[in-house]
């Protein structure tokens, strides 16, 4: 599991001590505690959380609710860093410039590894987290092009269920069609 | 408040859930035989990845990686294989009809299929297999396909009712006869292309097709010598929508033709006569004149779209029968028809006469010593 070093957001438990959380951005912000599948507790400001479409819709289906809210698809890892970008967008939604937020998103990506990207998509899927759904199949698309099929299965951890024969068969057409590409 | 907490959980829960069928409604790729690997509602495999979001993905590589992608798993093939609607294959230097052969039988859904070629390869074979396969195609390319015989166009009557538009631009081979019995079924075809198409493009091709395509809307007609006014007739009768006609080329067509478009195409905005050199003065004058025609039955109707209506594009290059006086009305009658560069939509080069034809732009800045930009419309 990732460290609460690496991400600043993550509070293990709840008792985290008023005065660190007071030193971020505005005091008066509320938050809200997000839980993940592998129950670690997240305490997220509101406008940031606001930015899952699956989070607010609970929350205009039960307004008062303060409680914590469990993410049951959702595990930590990713999660961390997809609060790291929504926090990120939520700067471009006060102050829109649409090169710099281009060049943030890209530089988000770019750090990445495959792994964080393959782990963040299905997170910012369930979420409905649009923006950075777009940015993450961006650059899986752009990881994946012009490579080749084992290629591809290491890279989302997909295992060959073809039978031989279809094996065969799919040999031939990827000969066809990469007939002038170098192979990686 | 506990007990409140606990209900709002469930609630959530329940969102949850409904949240991930509504995931993995749009396929069974995700469900498929194997064990469903959902634990507590995690997709924890991307073999299982919902098929909307892989074909997200999917859609931004380009062609030959989704063809790879579609080999990456079972569940992969199967989620492309019924959610690939478009496909290209131009890039394919020298195995495209293998490919086509493998591939069509599998992308059942595909309804656009781009198969281009600048060395031909395609053969009747893969154009008989994509008919029998692929019964949602509304659009196909097989410009300069050489290679194909009159068997591929019957195929593709058989194959594909609901097709819209067909380009077989530099299919030589292509007869008039098979052209004919393909209008007979593809009769919802809105866009053609038979650019080149010397063997095809005949009267009695262009009767067939007035007969047979009312729907039609554009046609490209370029280079193919055989087409006459017998022809242009017939399809300007018999296809009221047309909006673009590219005759560019069609050295046998005379006044009679343009005639006709201009007394039974009130919306053909886009029209090439590129050295149809019988072309005179008629032709623009009748034009012209059902300008002023429909324009008052237009104002009549009060439908009031009269801006939208009317050539916006001409080419009469190399027509050198026709004079300045017979464009300058039809320049001055046409509004969107502009001389002046950067609008350049009435082509007129190697019309050494007609130099002295100009839109109103550019006689408004003659007038002016200051240029004032026209003002858009």
């Amino acid at each position: 599991m990732s460290s609460s070093a690496e991400n600043p957001t993550l509070t293990t438990e709840i008792t985290k001590p008023s005065t660190e959380i007071a030193t971020e951005t505005a005091q008066s912000a509320k938050k809200i505690n997000l839980k993940t599948s592998d129950d670690q507790i997240f305490e997220v400001e509101e406008s940031v959380a606001m930015e899952f479409a699956t989070v607010k819709s609970f929350f205009e289906d039960a307004p008062s609710s303060t409680d914590t809210v469990p993410l049951p698809n959702v595990p930590a890892k990713p999660f961390s860093q997809v609060i790291e970008f929504c926090k990120e967008q939520i700067k471009f939604k006060a102050n829109p410039d649409e090169t710099e937020k281009k060049k943030s998103n890209s530089e988000f990506v770019k750090e990445k590894t495959n792994e964080d990207l393959v782990e963040m998509i299905p997170v910012a899927n369930y979420l409905e987290i649009k923006d950075l759904l777009d940015v993450l199949n961006q650059a899986v698309a752009d990881r994946i092009q012009n490579r080749s099929v084992e290629y591809v299965r290491s890279f989302f951890g997909i295992d060959n269920d073809f039978t031989s024969e279809e094996e065969a068969l799919l040999r031939e057409e990827h000969a066809w069609a990469f007939e002038d590409v170098d192979e990686d | 408040m506990v007990g409140e907490a606990k209900v709002r959980r469930e609630g959530l829960d329940l969102y949850s859930e409904r949240l991930m069928m509504l995931a993995f409604g749009g396929g069974k790729s995700g469900l498929g035989e194997g064990g469903v690997k959902i634990v507590g509602l995690v997709i924890t495999e991307w073999k299982d990845i919902p098929m909307e979001l892989l074909l997200r993905i999917v859609s931004l590589v380009d062609d030959r990686t989704m063809i790879m992608a579609s080999g990456v798993c079972s569940g992969w093939r199967d989620a492309i294989c019924s959610g690939l609607t478009h496909l290209c294959l131009s890039w394919c230097k020298n195995n495209m009809n293998n490919l086509v052969l493998s591939l069509a039988p599998k992308f059942t859904k595909l309804q656009t299929l781009v198969l281009r070629q600048d060395k031909p390869q395609l053969e009747d074979n893969a154009v008989e297999t994509i008919a029998s396969h692929c019964h949602d195609l509304q659009d196909l390319d097989l410009s300069k396909s050489f290679k194909l015989s009159d068997l591929s166009l019957y195929a593709l009557a058989h194959g594909f009712p609901n097709l819209t538009k067909l380009n077989i631009s530099g299919c030589t081979a292509f007869s008039d006869v098979s052209l004919e019995y393909l209008t007979e079924f593809c009769r919802k075809l809105k866009i053609l292309n038979l650019c080149g198409c010397v063997k095809g493009a005949t009267d009695r091709a262009l009767q067939a097709i007035g007969r047979n395509c009312s729907q039609l809307q554009s046609l490209n007609l370029g280079w193919c010598e055989n087409v006459g006014d017998v022809g242009v007739r017939s399809l300007a009768y018999g296809c009221p929508d047309l909006r673009t006609l590219d005759l560019c080329g069609c050295v046998c067509i005379t006044d009679d033709s343009v005639i006709a478009l201009a007394n039974s195409c009130p919306h053909l905005g886009s029209l090439c006569l590129y050295y149809c050199r019988n072309i005179t003065d008629r032709a623009m004058y009748s034009l012209v004149e059902n300008r002023m025609k429909n324009k008052a039955a237009m104002w009549k109707s009060m439908e009031g779209r009269y801006g939208e209506e009317g050539l916006k594009s001409l080419n009469i290059s190399q027509c050198t029968a026709i004079t300045p006086p017979a464009v300058q009305a039809l320049c001055d009658s046409f509004p969107a028809l502009h001389t002046c560069s950067g609008r350049h939509s009435l082509v007129m080069s190697g019309c050494l006469n007609l130099t002295s034809v100009h839109c109103a732009c550019v006689v408004q800045a003659h007038r002016t010593a200051s240029y004032i930009p026209y003002p858009a419309h």
